[in-house]
């Protein structure tokens, strides 16, 4: 076939008149149509518009009464239309979202939503304390839920600690279920400003490790610093993608001490009140598989923003493996910092960094200046700055505040290396052309100056505040400059004490998604606290294995006290000739060769 | 089921590096296209696999016009050799199809055409194709009313008067 598609070459025939859909077809548009256009994730994009293709004809409202999935998202705010979809979504799970500013309580409402968290794949509700309190005192909200896999019960207010939501998931587990607990299975859990404790703790205990997002925030974490040192026993997540924990540092060092996760994953930490970095990056390196490497981490990019809240908050956001993002500069990190005591904090904090991570990589810097620097502080920035050999671009935010103008002559003729220099802050648009030209006179005595020093070219912008936290690594910052460096990600792999490691996990983690789809296949599926792996839909709750007796992922107890990792017992195996030798020596059917020869 | 013909292996090279197929639609033009194009389709994967099993190459015949049966082809040579989520038979199918630009613009067809392409997409069973069209008819009707999708869609309203008055179908939907 040509470049030219045949379609654009031939006429188009006189068609006949228009063809009818097959109910298949009429279900795949409706299932369209439920949602927003613009709808990103499966919540939040419920469109109860889409009934009125019930009225069109008899067809279409027979396609659409004949798949219960489309009818699976409850419009909580009329009752009538809930009770309906309830009935035409048959035995389904449905998708619960609710939302109200409203902080009076109506008992009804109350009622009527703990009455479908048996039924619910997903509990989303906004709402005030009182409102979610008096949810959760339910008797009815307290029984067990199979289907949930996310639960987000998110308080319009700050939570007080010591309110009845902290005993949220206890109650939820002390349902009917003495294994399958609500929370056995969650794949989503956001409890973002609920107190610590019992709901965290419940979590632990009883996922069994098939989570994908997890969101937790805690305002108060005496009570968890209150208890022994290793609450939680230690817990494999292999499917985790997102971790988002804030909380007091305290509080994140325990929990991530506790979980082993991907190396790919997303983890969001706000950590209130850093004591330790070093610690800290020890912690994190430990579970993300890079004990030693946090601190060669080859840190490329950092944003220091400055604001006078009182408290000091490092964001480390999201670093994943070089393999995954090797155009745009290897490992990102992206550090914030916030104090009152601006530029002395400014100051201490990147010479930590620099002392734990290593700053050597990095060559653009953003930093955020919200509160007034003295002369000195200027002059510790510029100091610090100095010894920061690959910087080649900075861009400074004054937020456009009188007198925090930037001692620029300072910056360019101190920093040699640096190659861009930029100013971000907010002007008003009549002013921007006097901005541009006060930047310019500058700009033309610095570039002066550094000529006259001898020193390479350097440019200079300034921008209106937007797309600030967007870094470009792979910009290309300076035709003069020396390329990007990106890291030498071969030896940085090699020189990992801990690849080995993470090489084991994700070959762990692909040994059990093999199993788990060789025994779906024989329609005999492991359980899901076996393998890790969502039971295929179809089944009936209970597997067919009622005689294993999964303890972790990928590890059976036989008897009362022995464990088997089936993972170990695999590569054992193996290592000695595989099922088909093990086989021949025991005399076993063929069985065992052919689920090992499978792997 | 579609008819099928013995066809001379001369005129379908079905050995080599470059297997051929030759499918005939119901204006009777024959097409010969690469066996690995229409491999996303899983009823000519099928149909492929019935050959192999009796060593004879067949022409296959198809229920639609070769006007929609070459746009099917074009879609299918545009992601020759692409992974697509939606047509993994192993995978679980998501619940909506994403957005792609190129289908966007390939599916800006009138009315008639996307309706058929859709069939026929349904027929071969080439669920990326068949979502793809989905949500662009879903963003034709997309917050019309009743009489206007009846009009967009050529669809004749056949409830009776008292049951499109009734509550159990105006009310509640």
């Amino acid at each position: 076939m040509g470049d030219r598609p045949l379609s654009s070459i031939l006429p188009a025939p006189n068609l006949p008149e228009l063809p009818e859909l097959p109910a298949q077809v009429l279900q795949d548009i409706f299932r369209h149509l439920c949602h927003h256009p613009m709808a990103i994730g499966p919540h939040h994009s419920f469109n109860p518009r889409w009934i009125s293709v019930t009225h069109v004809c008899r067809r279409w409202r027979k396609a659409a009464l004949d798949n219960p999935c489309l009818w699976v998202h409850l419009p909580i705010q009329s009752e009538p239309l809930t009770q309906m979809m309830l009935e035409r979504s048959r035995s389904e799970a449905v998708f619960v979202e609710f939302h109200t500013e409203d902080r009076g309580v109506d008992d009804n409402l109350v009622l009527r939503l703990a009455a479908l968290v048996t039924r619910a794949r997903s509990f989303c509700v906004t709402a005030s304390i009182s409102f979610l309190s008096a949810l959760i005192g339910q008797p009815r909200f307290s029984c067990s839920a199979p289907h949930l896999r996310t639960l987000e019960l998110l308080p319009l207010e700050d939570m007080p600690s010591g309110t009845s939501p902290s005993q949220l998931l206890s109650r939820l587990d002390s349902g009917d279920g003495e294994e399958d607990t609500l929370t056995s299975d969650m794949r989503n859990l956001n409890l973002v400003k609920h107190p610590p404790m019992v709901a965290m703790l419940n979590f632990f205990k009883t996922n069994r490790g098939g989570i994908e997002c997890l969101k937790l925030g805690f305002l108060d974490s005496s009570p968890f610093l209150a208890l022994p040192s290793s609450p939680i026993r230690h817990m494999f997540l292999p499917y985790l993608k997102q971790m988002h924990l804030d909380s007091s540092y305290r509080v994140c060092h325990n929990i991530l001490s506790q979980v082993i996760v991907p190396p790919s994953t997303e983890l969001k930490l706000r950590l209130r009140g850093v004591q330790d970095l070093v610690l800290f990056s020890e912690i994190v390196a430990l579970r993300f598989g890079r004990a030693k490497t946090f601190t060669n981490l080859p840190l490329e990019s950092i944003t220091c923003s400055l604001t006078p809240t009182g408290e000091t908050i490092w964001s480390f956001i999201g670093y994943p493996p070089m393999a995954i993002m090797p155009a745009s500069g290897g490992v990102q990190m992206v550090a914030s910092v916030y104090s009152k005591t601006a530029g002395e904090t400014w100051h201490l904090a990147l010479s930590e960094l620099s002392r734990s991570v290593g700053l050597e990589n990095v060559n653009s810097m953003n930093i955020y200046m919200h509160a007034a620097w003295t002369k000195d502080q200027h002059t510790l920035l510029t100091s610090v700055l100095q010894t920061i050999p690959k910087l080649r671009r900075l861009a400074i935010d004054t937020d456009s505040l009188p007198g925090l103008d930037v001692d620029m002559a300072a910056l360019a003729l101190h920093i040699p290396q640096l190659h861009i220099l930029e100013f971000v802050g907010i002007v008003d648009e009549s002013q921007v052309e006097a901005k541009k030209h006060e930047l310019e006179l500058q700009y033309t005595a610095m570039a002066r100056a550094r000529t006259k020093a001898g020193m390479s070219t350097f440019s200079c912008r300034w921008r209106p505040r937007g797309g600030w936290e967007v870094i470009v690594l792979t910009e290309n910052l300076d035709t003069d400059a020396p390329p990007l460096q990106l890291p030498n990600q071969s030896s940085q792999l090699t020189s990992l004490p801990d690849s080995v490691a993470s090489h084991y996990a994700q070959q762990r983690c692909k040994f059990l998604l093999e199993l788990h789809k060789f025994w779906a296949a024989g329609k005999t599926p492991l359980p899901t606290a076996l393998t890790g792996f969502r039971y295929p839909e179809g089944y009936p709750h209970q597997p067919s294995w009622p005689h294993v007796k999964p303890i972790a992922i990928g590890v059976v107890r036989l008897g009362d006290t022995l464990n088997i990792d089936l993972f170990q017992l695999f590569t054992v195996v193996r290592a000695h000739g595989g099922g088909l030798k093990v086989s021949k020596i025991h005399g076993h059917d063929h069985a065992v060769q052919c689920s090992c020869s499978r792997h | 089921m579609p008819t099928i013909v013995s066809v001379d292996d001369s005129t379908v090279p079905g050995e080599g590096s470059s297997r051929l197929l030759l499918l005939v639609s119901s204006d009777n033009k024959h097409i010969v296209v690469e066996e690995d194009i229409m491999s996303r389709s899983r009823f000519i994967s099928k149909q492929v696999e019935g050959f192999e099993a009796t060593s004879q190459r067949h022409a296959i015949l198809l229920p639609f016009s070769s006007f929609v049966l070459n746009k099917v082809i074009e879609y299918c040579s545009h992601y020759r050799g692409y992974y697509l989520l939606e047509d993994d038979p192993d995978a679980a199918p998501p619940g909506r199809s994403p957005v792609r630009e190129w289908d966007q613009e390939f599916l800006d067809v009138d009315r008639n055409m996307l309706l058929r392409i859709i069939k026929a997409a349904h027929y071969l069973e080439i669920k990326s194709l068949v979502g793809s069209c989905a949500r662009a008819i879903a963003d034709m009707i997309r917050g019309k009313t009743t009489e206007e999708m009846r009009e967009i869609l050529g669809v004749e309203n056949d409830f009776t008067p008292e049951e499109e008055h009734s509550p159990s179908s105006k009310c509640t939907g």
